[in-house]
């Protein structure tokens, strides 16, 4: 491999991908959190009755594992069903690849089993996934009509990291075990080695870049959406607890009561 | 649907604008709230209000921030699914807002449209005025948004900003106006309100048997302030009030000075809104009173339950929903109630779009209902689901009409899906659009759908006791909310 590509895709890429991802969520951050107001009202919570922060955490969870939101509404089943099979897909995928730098009591065959097996199948729902949801995109016309640049490059740049991934998973399926994950754990631990990768295959190299690309560009579009709505006061409260605060009989109630007009 | 279809052009209800309030109105609204003073330059000073509206505001900033252009929202939007209008919809509407303000940004400047900015003219900028005055700030988009992300409150924000410019919905600056010189939406007097009450008292007399006792700009334990429209238009909601509360033994006063549940602040602008809330603070300090009582009102409640009721408590005041003294009522056999006075019609209930996705109060109504009816039940999208009445955030006005009916159109074949003849909306916007649209509704599908509030059929179903009740020996109702 050209030292220079080697130094540019497996040194410098994964250390400014990450810098930038720090600033960008740091800068994120503070817009958010900066804004003290909530629109004058004391409470812009959507969702009834989520007083405490028990319904706030289980209204959460059930957004993020349940996507409970998008079938209320019974139309757009591309949508729930496309969306769905995309993020089940993904999250086993970026589990999956702390496989890479998180030592498992796994031996080299049952290594390659769960990466061919498990993640090979993440990794394919993942991508039909997020190919049905660029189809939708572009087949229905109000879809066309709000969509803009953005709205195809984020779903490009997964669709691109994800073949390249897949190629490697499924088709190649180079010595992982021995090239990226020391490689891998040498950036993480701070102690670059790049000897490792010196002999890894193309698709190595895109899928590599391509990701670095993506990590990068996290904080600065919409790919935010999934840390957003944690600091969302229409999810997260604070609700006024109007009906968990019983009203006392007060004194003197009595001697009001039985007025005359 | 013939005559929304003649009037609305599918796919662009930008033809449909609002009559704007006049500068002699303006001025008058300036007297109570100042607006803020821009350039002059309308693209300019709305760019620039929009940048403070998100810097100042969390959610604000959060729904422009995170949308991720899943069109999730376009399926639930009862504006987009019945006009078409891309931009009359919320992902739609906040693009207008993202663009403008991009346009603003280096990035924006750079790529421009590659980064959807668009900077904006004024043109432009009362375009997305009126789209904004075509929003029902029902809140559907939030409660279908995978993130909760809700347009209804930026079109809260967005308004704000085009007031400062002078540029409000005639309708919706008049009312406020109006509310705030007189304590009421509809300007009525206090001799008028006066008069209104007695006249119920007589109907009540001669159709429940007894006189009802109740006070009027007095001391006394409680306080009711129902939407003037139950002043006006829905007496029967009025004589439920003041029946429910005669019965229950509780003491309490109207006010003439302040009559207005309705807070058509929340609409539009904050500063009036505040303004108007804390009318009923100072009203509640005045007549010295412990509790202040909300009466059937969607926005109303929201606006009372998340700012006034705050207000109050920082006074040392308690409020409720009368919802929820009379499920108290219920509960300890304080009332008598015969679901058989309301005959066996088929009651359906609707969530007022302000109870069910902005105040809390889905489960109350319909524990009312069960009591008060026999054959009752939810209209296929119901609680959170529920389909605005098409005249909310201000669109109860005639200009709207072709709009208020496009909306209107999904809750009225909701109703008639499921068999109902009595739609129950316990609502005073509701109550006017389907006292303004059903009459259309039905001409057209020759059905006979008749609608009204909960405290109506609450009024109905209170059987007075065999002779007139003593003053309780014990707290009649204890107020706790269910």
């Amino acid at each position: 491999m050209d030292p220079i590509v080697q130094i540019g895709v497996f040194l410098v890429a994964p250390y400014l991908a990450v810098a930038l991802l720090v600033i960008g969520a740091l800068y994120r951050l503070v817009q958010w959190l900066r804004p003290r107001r909530i629109t004058g009202l004391r409470s812009v919570a959507i969702v009834p009755y989520t007083f405490g922060y028990g319904r706030v955490l289980w209204d959460l969870i059930k957004r993020v594992f349940g996507f409970y939101t998008l079938p209320k509404m019974e139309k757009d089943r591309v949508l729930i069903y496309g969306g769905m099979i995309f993020h089940y897909g993904i999250w086993v995928v970026l589990i999956s690849h702390f496989g890479l730098v998180v030592p498992l009591p796994l031996t080299a065959s049952q290594h390659d089993f769960v990466g061919l097996y498990i993640g090979g199948t993440a990794g394919v729902l993942a991508f039909v996934g997020m190919l049905i949801l660029i189809v939708r995109r572009l087949s229905l016309e109000r879809m066309r009509q709000l969509s803009n640049f953005e709205d195809y490059f984020t779903p490009g740049l997964l669709l691109l990291i994800m073949f390249f991934g897949l190629m490697q998973t499924l088709v190649i399926r180079p010595d992982y075990l021995n090239t990226v994950s020391p490689w891998l754990t040498s950036i993480i631990e701070f102690h670059p080695n790049l000897a490792p990768i010196a002999s890894v295959g193309i698709f190595t190299i895109l899928h590599v870049l391509v990701a670095c690309l993506f990590i990068a560009y996290i904080p600065w579009g919409k790919m935010v959406h999934w840390v957003g709505y944690l600091f969302n006061p229409s999810v997260t409260g604070p609700s006024f607890p109007v009906t968990t605060e019983k009203v006392r009989p007060l004194p003197g109630l009595e001697a009001h009561q039985g007025g005359s007009p | 649907m013939t005559e929304v279809a003649s009037k609305l052009v599918w796919g662009d209800s930008s033809q449909v604008p609002p009559f704007w309030l006049k500068p002699e109105m303006l001025a008058k609204l300036d007297k109570v709230v100042p607006r803020k003073k821009g350039t002059g330059n309308l693209a300019h000073d709305v760019v620039c209000g929009l940048k403070e509206q998100v810097e100042a505001n969390r959610n604000v900033r959060l729904t422009i921030d995170a949308c991720v252009h899943c069109g999730a929202c376009l399926n639930a939007c009862p504006t987009y699914l019945t006009t078409g209008d891309i931009h009359n919809s919320p992902v739609g509407r906040a693009d207008l807002v993202r663009r403008a303000l991009r346009a603003e940004t280096r990035a924006g400047k750079w790529f421009k449209n590659l980064v959807g900015a668009e900077r904006l003219t004024d043109e432009g900028a009362r375009r997305m005025a009126t789209y904004y005055h075509q929003c029902l700030e029902c809140r559907r988009c939030g409660e279908i948004c995978p993130f909760g992300l809700d347009q209804a409150d930026v079109t809260r924000a967005v308004r704000s900003v085009f007031y400062d410019n002078g540029i409000i919905s005639r309708y919706v600056g008049t009312v406020i106006e109006s509310s705030e010189r007189t304590g009421n939406n509809l300007g009525l007097p206090p001799p008028a309100i006066k008069t209104t009450i007695e006249f119920c008292r007589d109907e009540i007399q001669e159709e429940k048997g007894f006189v009802p006792r109740y006070k009027v700009d007095e001391h006394a334990y409680a306080m009711l302030v129902p939407p003037s429209a139950d002043f006006f238009l829905n007496l029967e909601t009025l004589k439920g009030y003041m029946t429910f509360f005669y019965l229950a033994g509780l003491d309490y006063t109207f006010t003439t000075e302040h009559a207005e549940l309705g807070n058509f602040g929340l609409f539009n602008d904050e500063r009036h809104l505040a303004k108007i809330g804390d009318h009923i603070v100072s009203v509640a300090r005045k007549l010295d009173v412990r509790l202040v009582v909300a009466g059937e009102c969607g926005h109303g409640w929201r606006a009372f339950k998340q700012y006034v009721i705050p207000r109050l408590r920082e006074n040392g005041f308690e409020a409720v929903h009368v919802f929820h003294l009379v499920i108290d009522a219920i509960k300890g056999g304080k009332v008598t109630l015969d679901p058989s006075l309301n005959g066996a019609t088929r009651y359906v209930y609707q969530d007022p779009c302000n109870y069910a996705r902005a105040a809390d109060l889905t489960e109350e109504p319909r524990f009312i209902l069960a009591h008060v009816t026999r054959d009752h039940q939810d209209s296929p999208h119901s609680r959170e689901r529920t389909w605005c009445c098409g005249g909310g955030a201000g669109m109860l006005t005639d200009e709207l009409m072709p709009l208020r009916l496009a909306y209107g159109r999904l809750w009225y074949d909701d109703a008639r899906s499921v068999g109902g003849q009595h739609i129950v909306r316990p609502c005073a916007i509701c109550k006017a659009q389907l006292n303004a649209v059903l009459p259309k509704f039905n001409k057209e599908t020759k059905d006979k759908v008749a609608y009204s509030g909960l405290m109506d059929l609450v009024y109905k179903a209170l059987v007075p006791p065999p002779k007139p009740a003593a003053p309780a020996s014990t707290p009649a109702v204890a107020a706790t909310p269910a």
